[in-house]
């Protein structure tokens, strides 16, 4: 009996270092990378903006609840220019701003996603929940004992600015800590740092990154505080009722 | 069950009253224009728009805004003004808005709001149509937008993205109206006098029944697009003559006129679509009026004639729409199309012209400075003889945005109208304007 446990156990451990052993593909890789970016079910932050130019500092505040890759809510906290604006993105690309001047919901069309959030070098798109394997082609540029270098393409339907990713992942715990973009004209004009990832309630995240833009050759930082994870956020919040609160 | 929790959240407010915080912000504005004719100030005012808002538990927010305003209007007359401080220098405060908002009570699905608010309903960006239930403020004339808040009660309930909202407004509020608006023409009158002296006096009962407006809205969302559904049950917020009477004077070349004026009861259907097509915004507005009948008579009993009665406003229903789109370029420019049936302030089926309101936005220099070259609206008085029956409002603007929370705007306001358009009456008035605005 115990020679057949020991067999059993035996070949386990075999088939786990042969699973462990084996290569990933580009795919896999991009699927661990979406598994690593939602694997929250919600999550709540404060994000800051800080945009850094010829030593004026510029700063933008934002409260921002999401839920899955596609429910997210967003409200301006500061500056006072923009404070109570909010704007709510659901699935199927829609997306909902409130102007509290006029106390008005508007839709926005998907066209919106290229435009710069709160003048930042951030686009709507670039602060979109991300799903890379649902939109994008994956291939591997290179890879080391630390980081695999991804290309991605955009697949056929998949709506955005940007002609081609190169992602850079952290092959421990999948977390991307660089992102270049290059715009639909194939120009690298822009990348993004995640400079402080740390593991927060068991689940990662870049409580800083930077994002630079070399054509308008300026930097902004963003910086999340306040995040919380899994606080059983409900489907209701995301709604124009509370957009509009 | 209700009163026990009723009783718990008012005890919860009471106590946390004690230690919330009161969030301000607000703003100042100062808004100069000058008529290019003979440079002369056409608007001068100096707002200070300050809002406190104060959420003391979950379910309770209180919201509030009022504007400090100083208007440069000329209050000194003789040498004795001079020696009162509020003739120089005069200024205005209006309470915008004061207002509760009770969420989640009874049930949580259930929102209550109290007090002097605006309630904004269609989905245009300029001019909607089923937006009635807060009056027109057209103090400044080109600020199309602004309305009046008043003091109603709403309640809304939601279930995930349907809502149906109730509300009632015990008082009637009317229009703020441009200086110097005639409710008649005096050349529609009966007898061709010179006017010596015209006075009028607005009728409303006090009572409830007459003052009084009530509206629901169903909304939800259907295969990705908004719908909703209104009806609002009120009156005209801009007056309309009930009785014009003719007095003689010891002239016997002039009269006076003594006028009664009233807002006739109406009832507003609507309907507002929005969403997108590929990367097109779309929405559209159309509400169906149903007016009572307006009758207007000539009381002409002191010289002697009797009266004549004249309808000035037909209960047949008439409909005014909007159909509007935008679209976002790729290199930071913004367009945005709006057509419409109607402005604010026509009414009759008869009285409605069609207009083209249009904005091109560019911005630029990390978004500092934003550019509208093409900006304005067009009359269309006459569709068949369209050359001969325009109207336009040209203004090109450009905005500065040194700081996140100033910007600058300069811009020109350019009116040419042929005669009988509804901007004739602006035609003299092109002006530049210089805007500031701080916000903190």
């Amino acid at each position: 009996m115990r020679f057949i446990l020991n067999s059993i156990l035996g070949i386990l451990v075999i088939i786990n270092f042969t699973l462990q052993g084996k290569e990933l593909d580009a795919d896999e890789i991009l699927r661990r990378v979406d598994a690593c970016l939602n694997a929250p079910e919600d999550q709540q932050m404060r994000m800051k903006l800080v945009i850094e130019e010829q030593g004026r500092i510029d700063s933008s505040e934002v409260f921002i609840i999401q839920k899955g890759a596609e429910k997210r809510l967003g409200k301006f906290l500061a500056p006072a220019s923009k404070r109570g604006i909010g704007f709510l993105c659901l699935p199927q690309n829609i997306t909902y701003v409130y102007l509290p001047a006029y106390k008005k919901v508007r839709r926005v069309a998907s066209q919106l996603k290229n435009s710069k959030f709160a003048g930042t070098d951030f686009t709507y798109e670039d602060l979109e929940a991300k799903k890379y394997s649902l939109g994008w082609q994956a291939r591997i540029l290179k890879k080391d004992s630390s980081f695999y270098h991804l290309e991605l393409t955009p697949k056929k339907n998949t709506v955005t600015f940007y002609s081609k990713l190169v992602v850079v992942v952290d092959t421990q715990n999948f977390y991307p800590v660089v992102t270049e973009y290059y715009d639909r004209t194939g120009r690298f004009y822009k990348k993004m740092t995640a400079t402080k990832i740390e593991k927060i309630s068991g689940f990662w995240i870049s409580k800083e990154s930077i994002v630079e833009d070399f054509l308008a050759k300026r930097k902004t930082r963003m910086i999340l505080e306040d995040i919380k994870f899994n606080t059983k956020i409900s489907d209701d919040k995301f709604t124009e009722r509370y957009l509009t609160q | 069950m209700c009163f026990k929790r009723f009783l718990l959240l008012w005890a919860a407010i009471i106590v946390s009253l004690a230690y919330a915080q009161i969030n301000w912000d607000g703003y100042l504005l100062i808004d100069n224009r000058v008529r290019t004719s003979n440079l002369s100030y056409s608007f001068n005012e100096l707002r200070w728009a300050l809002n406190a808002q104060c959420q003391p538990v979950q379910e309770l927010k209180f919201v509030s805004g009022i504007w400090i305003r100083s208007l440069g209007t000329k209050e000194f007359n003789t040498s004795r003004d001079l020696f009162e401080n509020i003739k120089v220098a005069p200024l205005e405060l209006n309470l915008k808005e004061a207002y509760f908002i009770l969420s989640g009570f009874p049930i949580k699905n259930i929102d209550w709001s109290m007090g002097k608010q605006r309630i904004s309903w269609g989905v245009a960006t300029r001019f909607s149509p089923t937006d009635n239930i807060n009056p027109i403020d057209l103090e400044d004339p080109w600020d199309f937008n602004r309305r009046l808040s008043v003091t109603s009660f709403k309640a809304s309930y939601y279930h995930r993205y349907f809502s149906l909202t109730g509300v009632y407004v015990p008082l009637f509020t009317p229009a703020v109206l441009p200086k110097n608006t005639l409710f008649f023409s005096l050349s529609n009158l009966p007898l061709n006098f010179n006017y010596r002296k015209i006075t009028d006096t607005l009728l409303l009962e006090n009572k409830l029944k007459e003052t009084q407006s009530i509206g629901v809205r169903i909304k939800s969302k259907v295969l990705n697009y908004d719908f909703s559904f209104s009806y609002l049950m009120g009156r005209y917020e801009i007056p309309y003559p009930k009785r014009i009477i003719f007095i003689p004077t010891q002239n016997p070349n002039e009269l006076d006129l003594k006028t009664e004026l009233y807002f006739p009861k109406r009832h507003i259907i609507g309907i507002d679509w929005m969403g997108t097509i590929k990367d097109l915004g779309v929405w559209a507005e159309v509400a169906m009026y149903l007016p009572e009948k307006a009758v207007l008579t000539y009381d002409l009993t002191l010289l002697g004639m009797g009266t004549a009665d004249s309808i000035i406003l037909d209960n047949t229903q008439y409909f005014r729409y909007v159909l509007g789109f935008d679209y976002t370029f790729t290199n930071n420019i913004y367009c945005n199309l709006e057509y419409f049936h109607g402005f604010v302030f026509e009414h009759g089926k008869d009285n409605l012209c069609d207009y083209l309101a249009f904005t091109l936005e560019y911005k630029f220099c990390d978004e500092k400075l934003k550019l509208y070259p093409i900006n304005g609206i067009m009359e269309i008085y006459n569709q068949h003889s369209f050359l001969d029956n325009y109207g336009l409002v040209f203004m090109p603007e450009i905005g500065y945005y040194p700081l996140n929370d100033l910007e600058v705007i300069l811009g020109l306001r350019f009116i040419e109208a042929k005669p009988n358009t509804r901007f004739e009456q602006f035609k003299d008035c092109d002006e530049v304007y210089l805007k500031v605005k701080y916000c903190f």
